[in-house]
């Protein structure tokens, strides 16, 4: 079997794993749906009362509400399993185990979150999109290049989501304590990835750090593309400087890797 | 061993003590798990930082939230926050609860001479909330020391029911939750949400739809903990009613949802069983 064939039949296993838990998802959905209202009966009394608009409405719920549909800082077991279930692996051993298996630990990581991706997608993103569209009236996409473009950005921001997890993974290689790891990085990621507030609103010295972190990738671009605001040579431009955070985050994900398995095997010694 | 025959005051007096050496032994796991405790603190204040971002950020912009300056909103914010992170701190029990009657742990607790839902609490503390709870409080006082609020002794004691209410409202709504789990036994995905529900608190009411207003006012009364109390604290005149209805509202919702627990307990068949 080789190697492409190995690893589909892994994301396949994890997404008939995650199937099973259809009642986790669905909550997921219900939980989302309820956070989006929240946050649309936020911004709308923001609009109204703020004298001065920095976008207009339609353009401003389209980027918050798509926000919460594709929300990569979810609370939802997509996002919390594999760290979890590596923490917990950690502190039973069993994570011996998993060193042992002849495919990579972050290979497997990798196919595992591509079926919680997959799934997620299913269950929560898709239904919560359509449902803005329909109930809430926000914008599809303009044109067909920044639909395609949106789908490339949101795939590119799959593996930026992928590296940071698997940072914060790594982090219970030090640490037991991965709820308290996961609850600062979402919410980090609610800033400073653009999800709650477009970076527009912020002021002009944090949009000017923001824009030079990789987490814009995970939802500042991706959202940027899918309101028209980046188009033509700028989207593409975009594209790779995301593309850039995704694989600058993969590597550094890996290096840390290499330390915490160096760890491991200093403590089995 | 039969336990002792104690008066009301005897037993409070010697469940305090009790609680004070489950807090003893969490403290020493927190001494032990140096990084843990460090990240859990870290964890609540990013927590906390992010929404005050969240609201410095858009308050830049508009003067006023429906008739709420800046600071009022960052007090209500404040006190809040610092409702659900003193309840996740101390009173986590009800998202341990459902783990404890998987587990077969309930069973253990029943057979003691002490009642399950205290040696739950016991056991359910959260480093997490400590780290959020600071915060809070800090921003709360940030908020009040820009504000002309003519601090008295009395303040200073509504605050804290406001915030020991607050913590009631929430336990007692989460564990009638967790009590349906004695017939339900796939509850964690619908406390969690419901738990959530909390947050919508921390903004001003008037900003949502009557439903939602309604939903948090008197079916799942979190705006009473959260809300109305920093309302009231503001601006006395109009809220004059929450004063005495936010404790009032705390109690009755504990005795009621105590008598659910014991009822649901009498019911219970264990899990493994």
């Amino acid at each position: 079997m080789n190697l492409m064939q190995r690893l589909y039949g892994l994301a396949w296993i994890s997404i008939r794993e995650r199937l099973h838990f259809r009642f986790d998802f669905f909550m997921t959905l219900i939980s989302n749906l309820m956070f989006s209202a929240l946050f649309y009966m936020v911004w709308r009394a923001i609009y109204t009362y703020s004298d001065v608009h920095v976008m207009s409405w339609q353009v401003l719920i389209t980027y918050v509400m798509m926000g919460q549909a594709i929300n990569f800082s979810r609370w939802s077991p997509a996002d919390r399993a594999p760290v979890y279930s590596a923490s917990t692996r950690i502190r039973t051993g069993d994570i011996a185990l998993d060193l042992v298996r002849p495919i990579d630990f972050q290979l497997r990581r990798f196919t595992e979150a591509i079926g919680f991706f997959s799934v997620e997608m299913l269950w929560v993103n898709i239904p919560s999109f359509l449902l803005f569209i329909i109930v809430l009236g926000i914008t599809p996409p303009k044109d067909i290049f920044s639909a395609i473009g949106f789908l490339i950005s949101l795939l590119i921001a799959f593996i930026v989501s992928f590296g940071l997890n698997s940072i914060v993974m790594m982090i219970s290689f030090w640490t037991t304590n991965a709820q308290g790891a996961q609850i600062a990085k979402k919410a980090i990621l609610d800033i400073l990835s653009g999800t709650l507030i477009p970076f527009d609103f912020f002021p002009a010295a944090l949009k000017a750090v923001v824009v030079h972190l990789p987490f814009q990738g995970m939802a500042y671009i991706p959202l940027s593309i899918y309101t028209g605001k980046l188009t033509g040579m700028a989207m593409v431009q975009a594209l790779f400087e995301q593309l850039g955070w995704a694989i600058v985050m993969l590597m550094i994900s890996r290096l840390i890797w290499m330390q915490a398995s160096k760890r491991i095997t200093i403590y089995g010694g | 061993m039969i336990a002792p025959k104690r008066n009301a005051l005897q037993q409070l007096v010697y469940l305090l003590g009790l609680y004070r050496i489950y807090l003893k032994i969490y403290f020493r796991t927190l001494i032990e798990y140096r990084t843990d405790t460090w990240v859990a603190l870290i964890g609540g204040l990013c927590a906390q930082a992010s929404t005050l971002t969240f609201l410095t950020v858009i308050f830049q912009r508009i003067p006023r939230l429906a008739g709420w300056s800046y600071y009022e909103l960052v007090f209500i914010f404040g006190l809040a926050a610092t409702g659900r992170a003193l309840n996740q701190a101390f009173l986590n029990v009800p998202y341990s609860l459902n783990g404890y009657i998987r587990s077969g742990m309930l069973d253990v607790f029943m057979i003691r001479p002490v009642g399950p839902l205290f040696q739950a609490t016991g056991m359910s503390q959260e480093i997490n909330g400590v780290g959020s709870a600071l915060t809070g409080m800090v921003i709360l006082i940030y908020a009040a020391s820009h504000l002309e609020l003519h601090w008295t002794f009395a303040k200073g004691i509504y605050v804290a029911v406001a915030l020991i209410s607050s913590m009631i409202i929430q336990l007692a709504v989460l564990l009638a939750i967790v009590v349906s789990a004695f017939w339900i036994l796939e509850i964690r995905s619908i406390i969690y949400p419901v738990g959530w529900l909390y947050d919508f608190t921390r903004y001003p009411l008037q900003i949502f739809t009557p439903f939602i207003r309604g939903l948090l006012t008197y079916i799942i009364p979190f705006a009473l903990g959260s809300f109305y109390p920093a309302a009231f604290l503001l601006r006395p005149h109009l809220y004059s009613w929450a004063g005495l209805v936010v404790p009032f509202v705390a109690i009755l919702l504990f005795i009621l949802t105590y008598n659910l627990w014991l009822f649901g307990l009498r019911r219970y068949s264990s899990a493994s069983g």
